[in-house]
């Protein structure tokens, strides 16, 4: 069976292959044939009497009519045997000639009996009123030409000679040529003769020629094989595009191409040689295998199939050439190849014959048989083609299927048998039908009908996918439809899913986008939701989030939805609002959930109670995918379908659940960027509290954001620019280059230093420069840097302002051995430094810290008034400021100055107490010195005055005795003569007087010599030395009287020989004096000048000078006078003894009075001589 | 004698009656001033005279009153008067130039022994004095190279040298030195040497 099938498959092409010449070459001599004319049933009976249909029912026999049928020698009968003899015959023998007259009215006067040969109806039928009319039967499209040519020949003579068609009997069209012979009138009558031959044949031939070459034009376009015509020169100048397909190159391109261009040289040579050895009359084709070049390089191995195209004479004109799949037509083309040389014999014959047979025909006869040849060759080929094509081929006119190939059978599940007069659009699935009947109206109008995919319903019962397209033909007379159909059902629901997967797809990356890309995830879900929705084909889909009921029992809580259009809310289908995961239905959904499982269901094969509450809202399958949020279970995404129980595909499955990890995502990240945003904020108004200068930089080092002090101090418009242009007003990037910030952009650490700028008043500003990473790329490279600058100057300055002080306080401290310490109020703390410890005598280790520890450490007599003081000055009462006694370990005394200050809190409570304490032990005990020299100098001073006092006292006596006695003296002398002879009472009287008044002088000189006594004790001194000594003294009415004291004491005076507590005193005198004077004056300034100098060799002055008011004249006269004084309290001896003192010391005293006021007194002192007396 | 006066100054105006009552026994003529001022405002150096001074004085005293005279080139003669004695004092004085120290109260034979003293000496004086003027005014009376040439000649310088050092002719300084010897009455050259020698040593403190 599988043979016979071969070699009818073998047959079939190799006819196709003679056909195709044969139509080529028709196609280039422009001629035509149809064979609609034939395959149309004719008249079944008379196959005898009328030739004409002698060979269409040879074919038919063969042909498409009885295609059922398919073993191969019942298929050809037409080929292998010889009708066509008979035929020819006939043509010849009988040409049809029925004689008519007409009268001028058109009527139909008689006609040959034959014409019921010719038309179906009798002479008698058509002549005569009642019968038929003739030219009812006439064509309407025909019948005003028809009507109008019999009446003009009566009036201008001229005879009838046309074509028109004319309706047969049986209802088929045929072509007749009326032609007139003459006119004659008879009896008044206008009358016409003529002929009436049937030209059907030839006028249907060159129709049909035309549709069928427009017919296999469309086959060799859509040819599986390979086609090439190819010239004598081994040119293409025809392919078709299955060639192009096979070989890769456009038509365009091949046209300029010859076939040897395709295959290795030696096969074009093999070929060439071949088809050269071969090419001898009756070679009618080669094939060989061989290999082709593709213009993309690749070698393919084809079958190759040349077949030479002879014209006429047999002289071969052109080649063409056939490329086929090798390995199915292998053992084919042998075969082939001997059925074509058999029938090349058989054709040869034939051909011999009709051209025996037909050399009497004319020349119309003679083209007609040409046609028929050609049109029997196309007719059987094409009934091959269209039975063997792979694609199914349907032939339809409106409203009626006539013809089907098996291919087409086979895609519908039917037989052809039942397929053939079914409307095709019954075949054509509902929803595509409309517009497939669109389609079809446009093919009426005879466009072609591009290859369109739509469903068609199967035998089965179930609908598959195809492709369709074709064109308008004209069948019998009548337009059809031809389409050729091809099975795309797998192809088209490969691309269904394909397409689906790619709308979830899509969903998803809108999904991904939205979420993750854009602001608030929520504003995007409704779309998200519906294109998910529609890309999925479902008809609802939702977001549920889970919250915690008050009983602690979660549920997930509709929060979006989504509905396909019209499948709104209603009663039957209510949205759900809440998904109760505790129920005990869901719960085993929801585990499943909980641990991040895409949960797929057909709502069938829920428990009862889940399938109860799903099918109530119309849910036939869902599919929930659950929504983590940083682990955390947040809700579900979830898809309901409400049409079928569908099996959830791997895509829907893993896209809802991307989409559902993309929400998880964006509902993180907006949670995440929600606290970013606040700690941004907060960030932002820490940098802006902050007193220093920060600001955020790029990588470009353009400042994105500034801060408050960094916009006051360098203005507002700070964003956008480049920082060192803007702070420091450079071009370039600071020095030292790299700068911090360029330094953290580099290797992403901090960066700290700090530097020192002058600023506009020429000050060195310190500033502290922090840089560090903002933020980062995904690669951890920083993306922005902030910079935080502190200026330190008022800090430092107040540092070193304070360390200073803390040095100089210090210093002051060590120096004076002040010690410091630190009392805590409240929490009785009291902290000592070392110099405390060194002058309480006491060791740390034994110091506790407490109050206590002072006290115990004061002289017992001292204590309770140090309690008391310290106690006051807690309060606030006094100050402390206080001396006291502290009691050594040994028993020695020290004696304590004490400062303190209390420090207080805002509400005046003391919380802390700072003092120091300076040791005054030697200062105590120098005062106490002091005292007892000076009470002893006040002693001396004492002595000093009585002395003088005595001395003035003998001086004032003295002058007197001095006085009586020379008094005395002077009368002796003149009244007693030089020898004193008289002795006379009175001589001796005066002579006593004088004596006595000696005696006096002697009671006074004895006096003065006692108030002397003791004497100079002269000794080698600096009198440097005894003015600072003085001063010691005198200390305090200075400062007491504010009056500024100069001293001008020449260095290296010599020695002075003097007493030392004379010389004091009389300093002290001086001193005193100058004092008094500038107390009583209130001069400004009030000015003490003292100085030394020495003068000549052996002497040494010294002045003291005051600013006060000085004296008048009278007492600067009498200054040196004792008990002379212009001081209530004076005893006007301070002078006199002074002046004593130093003139006891062989030095003198003096007054003068100073130009501007005020007294200068000097004194001088002889310079010690002998130096051992130092 | 007669022509000498005794000033007395003393603040202690009875002393100072005793004192010149007791001068006066002796026929001597003392004059008594109460204070230094009123003394210098009236006192004439040509006087020949000799002076007490009382040491302690109000306004000035005694020693600041010798100085001032000592400054005016006065050479009259001083007794030191003094209450007390203080040592120190009277060797200032002395030093100063006074001529005697005495102690109150002082006895009449060591006053007059004082004041007689004084005027030995200050007779003395001036009669050197005398004699230094008169050699002055005679000096004065020579031209210009008449005292060159008596310098030289003083000298000791011969005739020759004389003119060879002036430039002048021999004959012109024997000229000179003729007028020389007349103008200053000297009757030869060793005459005009002594009497030139002589008055430069004394003319210190006179002129």
């Amino acid at each position: 069976m599988e043979n016979d099938q071969f070699r009818h498959y073998i047959k079939s092409y190799r006819l196709a292959a003679d056909d195709f010449a044969a139509w080529l070459e028709a196609s280039i001599s422009i001629r035509s044939w149809n064979h609609d004319a034939y395959s149309r049933p004719m008249n079944e009976s008379g196959t005898k009497s009328t030739t004409v249909r002698a060979a269409p029912r040879a074919l038919r026999r063969g042909g498409l009519s009885r295609g059922g049928k398919d073993t191969s020698a019942e298929k050809f009968p037409a080929v292998s045997g010889n009708p066509d003899a008979e035929q020819i015959h006939g043509f010849r023998s009988d040409i049809p000639a029925v004689s008519w007259t007409v009268d001028a009215h058109g009527r139909l006067c008689s006609i040959g009996s034959n014409v019921e040969q010719l038309i179906g109806y009798s002479s008698e039928e058509l002549v005569g009123s009642r019968g038929v009319s003739y030219f009812a039967r006439v064509h309407r499209d025909d019948r005003a030409r028809v009507r109008k040519a019999y009446r003009s020949q009566f009036r201008n003579g001229r005879l009838l000679d046309m074509d028109y068609r004319l309706q047969h009997r049986d209802g088929r069209w045929i072509w007749l040529h009326a032609r007139a012979l003459r006119t004659y009138t008879r009896q008044g009558v206008r009358f016409a003769d003529g002929v009436l031959t049937d030209v059907s044949r030839q006028r249907w031939a060159e129709k049909a020629l035309r549709e069928s070459e427009h017919r296999f034009r469309q086959i060799f376009t859509c040819s599986p094989f390979g086609i090439g015509l190819v010239d004598v020169n081994h040119r293409f100048i025809k392919v078709n595009p299955a060639l192009c397909a096979i070989l890769g190159y456009s038509e365009k391109e091949l046209l300029r191409m010859s076939p040897d261009d395709l295959m290795p040289s030696q096969d074009a040579r093999r070929i060439s040689q071949n088809v050269r050895r071969r090419s001898r009359p009756g070679f009618t084709g080669y094939q060989t295998e061989c290999r082709h070049f593709r213009k993309d390089g690749g070698v393919i191995w084809v079958r190759l199939t040349v077949v030479p195209v002879r014209d006429e004479e047999g002289v071969t004109r052109l080649g063409l050439g056939m490329v086929e799949d090798i390995t199915q037509r292998r053992t084919a083309e042998e075969r082939l190849r001997l059925a074509h040389a058999e029938l090349e014999q058989r054709v040869r014959e034939r051909t011999a014959d009709l051209r025996a047979a037909n050399r009497k025909l004319v020349e119309q006869i003679k083209t007609r048989r040409k046609i028929e040849q050609e049109l029997r060759r196309s007719e059987a080929s094409y009934r091959r083609l269209f039975q063997q094509s792979v694609h199914g081929i349907a032939v339809f006119v409106p409203g009626r299927i006539v013809q089907v190939n098996r291919a087409l059978s086979r895609i519908l599940k039917l037989p052809a048998q039942k397929i053939i007069g079914m409307n095709p659009f019954d075949l054509v699935a509902p929803e595509d039908r409309p517009r497939q009947k669109q389609a079809m109206r446009r093919a009426e109008q005879g466009r072609i009908i591009n290859p369109r995919i739509f469903r068609v319903l199967r035998g089965d019962g179930t609908t598959a996918w195809v492709e369709a397209g074709g064109r308008s033909i004209a069948w019998q007379g009548q337009t059809a439809f031809q389409a050729i159909i091809r099975d795309v059902n797998q192809r088209k629901m490969a691309e269904l899913a394909l397409h689906r997967r790619e709308m979830i797809l899509e969903a998803l990356g809108l999904a991904a986008e939205r979420f993750l890309k854009t602001g608030d995830w929520r504003t995007n879900v409704p779309a998200v939701l519906a294109r998910l929705g529609r890309a999925a084909e479902v008809d609802r889909a939702y977001i549920f989030e889970n919250r915690a009921n008050a009983d602690g029992r979660v549920s997930a809580r509709r929060r979006y939805s989504w509905t396909v259009k019209g499948m709104g809310v209603s009663r039957e289908r209510p949205f759900p609002t809440e998904y109760p995961w505790h129920s005990r239905c869901l719960a085993p959904l929801a585990a499943e959930l909980a641990r991040g499982h895409v949960v797929h269901r057909v709502v069938r094969n829920l428990s009862r109670a889940a399938r109860k509450a799903l099918a109530a809202r119309g849910v036939r399958a869902l599919l929930l995918a659950p929504i983590f949020v940083e682990r955390r279970w947040w809700g579900v995404f979830a898809l309901e379908d409400c049409q079928t129980e569908r099996e959830w595909t791997k895509p829907e499955i893993d896209g809802l659940g991307a989409a559902a990890d993309a929400l998880g995502a964006a509902i993180a990240r907006q949670r995440t960027e929600l606290a970013v945003r606040k700690s941004e904020e907060k960030l932002r108004i820490i940098l802006n509290s902050l007193p220093d200068h920060a600001s955020i930089m790029d990588k470009d080092l353009n400042i994105i954001w500034a801060n408050r002090i960094a916009k006051r101090r360098f203005g507002g418009n700070l964003v956008g620019r480049k920082c060192y242009e803007a702070y420091h007003g450079g071009q370039v990037p600071c020095k030292p280059y790299p700068c911090l910030t360029l330094k953290a952009f580099r290797d992403g650490k901090t960066h700290t230093h700090e530097t020192q700028v002058l600023d506009k008043k020429g000050k060195i500003r310190t500033f502290h420069c922090i840089a560090n990473v903002v933020t980062r790329d995904e690669r951890g490279k920083p993306t922005a840097v902030i910079e935080v600058s502190r200026d330190l100057t008022e800090r430092i300055d107040a540092e070193q302002a304070i360390r200073a002080a803390n040095e100089r306080f210090a210093l002051a401290a060590d120096s004076a051995g002040i010690g410091v310490w630190e009392l805590d109020v409240q929490r009785d703390k009291l902290i000592w430094d070392d110099r405390m410890f060194a002058l309480y005598s006491r060791d740390r280790r034994d110091f506790s810290g407490k109050y206590e520890d002072w006290l115990n450490c004061l002289h017992p007599e001292d204590r309770e008034r140090a309690i008391t003081e310290f106690r006051q000055a807690v309060r606030g009462d006094r100050r402390y400021d206080t001396q006291f006694r502290v009691l050594g370990p040994q028993g020695e005394i020290r004696y304590i100055k004490a400062f303190a200050r209390v420090t207080r809190n805002a509400t005046g409570k003391p919380f802390r107490m700072t003092g120091v304490n300076l040791d005054v032990t030697q200062r105590v005990n120098a005062e106490e010195q002091a005292r007892i020299r000076g009470e002893e100098l006040a002693h001396l001073s004492r002595l000093a005055t009585m002395g003088e006092m005595a001395a003035g006292l003998a001086h004032e006596i003295n002058q007197p005795l001095s006085a009586i006695v020379l008094f005395a003296q002077g009368y002796l002398r003149r009244h007693h003569g030089a020898g004193g002879h008289v002795r006379t009472e009175a001589r001796k009287l005066v002579e006593k007087i004088a004596r006595q008044a000696q005696r006096a002088a002697a009671v006074v000189e004895r006096l003065r010599a006692f108030t002397r006594k003791g004497g100079l004790h002269p000794a080698a001194l600096d009198l440097n030395d005894v003015i600072r000594e003085s001063l010691t003294f005198t200390d305090h009415d200075f400062r007491r009287y504010d009056i500024r004291l100069v001293l001008e004491l020449a260095e290296n005076l010599p020695p002075a020989a003097a007493d030392q507590r004379q010389i004091l005193q009389v300093l002290l005198n001086l001193i005193r004096n100058g004092i008094e004077a500038l107390q009583a004056a209130e001069s400004s300034p009030a000015t003490l000048n003292i100085s030394t100098a020495r003068i000549e060799n052996d002497r040494l002055l010294c002045t003291i000078s005051d600013t006060g008011a000085g004296c008048d004249d009278h007492a600067f006269e009498r200054l040196f006078e004792p008990f002379f004084t212009t001081k209530p309290d004076g005893s006007g001896l301070g002078l006199p003894i002074s002046r004593r003192i130093i003139e006891a010391h062989g030095g003198r005293l003096w007054a003068v009075r100073r130009p501007g006021g005020g007294m200068t007194f000097h004194f001088t002192l002889p310079v010690a001589r002998n130096r051992a007396l130092k | 004698m007669k022509e000498y006066r005794i000033y007395i100054v003393d603040d202690d105006e009875a002393l100072c009656e005793a004192l010149s009552y007791l001068l006066r026994s002796e026929n001597l003529r003392a004059e008594c001033f109460q204070s230094a001022q009123q003394f210098l405002d009236g006192f004439d150096p040509r006087q020949p005279a000799v002076l007490i001074l009382d040491v302690r004085m109000r306004g000035m005293d005694g020693l600041a009153l010798q100085q001032r005279l000592a400054d005016r080139g006065s050479r009259v003669p001083i007794i030191i008067l003094t209450g007390h004695g203080d040592v120190p004092m009277a060797v200032k004085a002395m030093k100063n130039g006074a001529v005697d120290f005495l102690q109150k109260p002082v006895s009449d034979q060591a006053l007059f022994k004082s004041v007689y003293h004084a005027i030995a000496i200050d007779r003395q004086n001036r009669e050197s004095y005398g004699k230094v003027r008169d050699i002055h005014d005679k000096i004065e009376t020579l031209t210009k190279r008449e005292n060159e040439v008596m310098s030289m000649v003083v000298e000791g310088m011969p005739n020759k040298q004389i003119a060879e050092t002036l430039g002048i002719s021999e004959k012109t300084v024997e000229v000179h030195r003729k007028h020389v010897m007349n103008k200053m009455s000297a009757g030869s050259s060793i005459d005009l040497v002594s009497t030139i020698l002589w008055y430069r040593e004394h003319k210190q403190g006179n002129a």
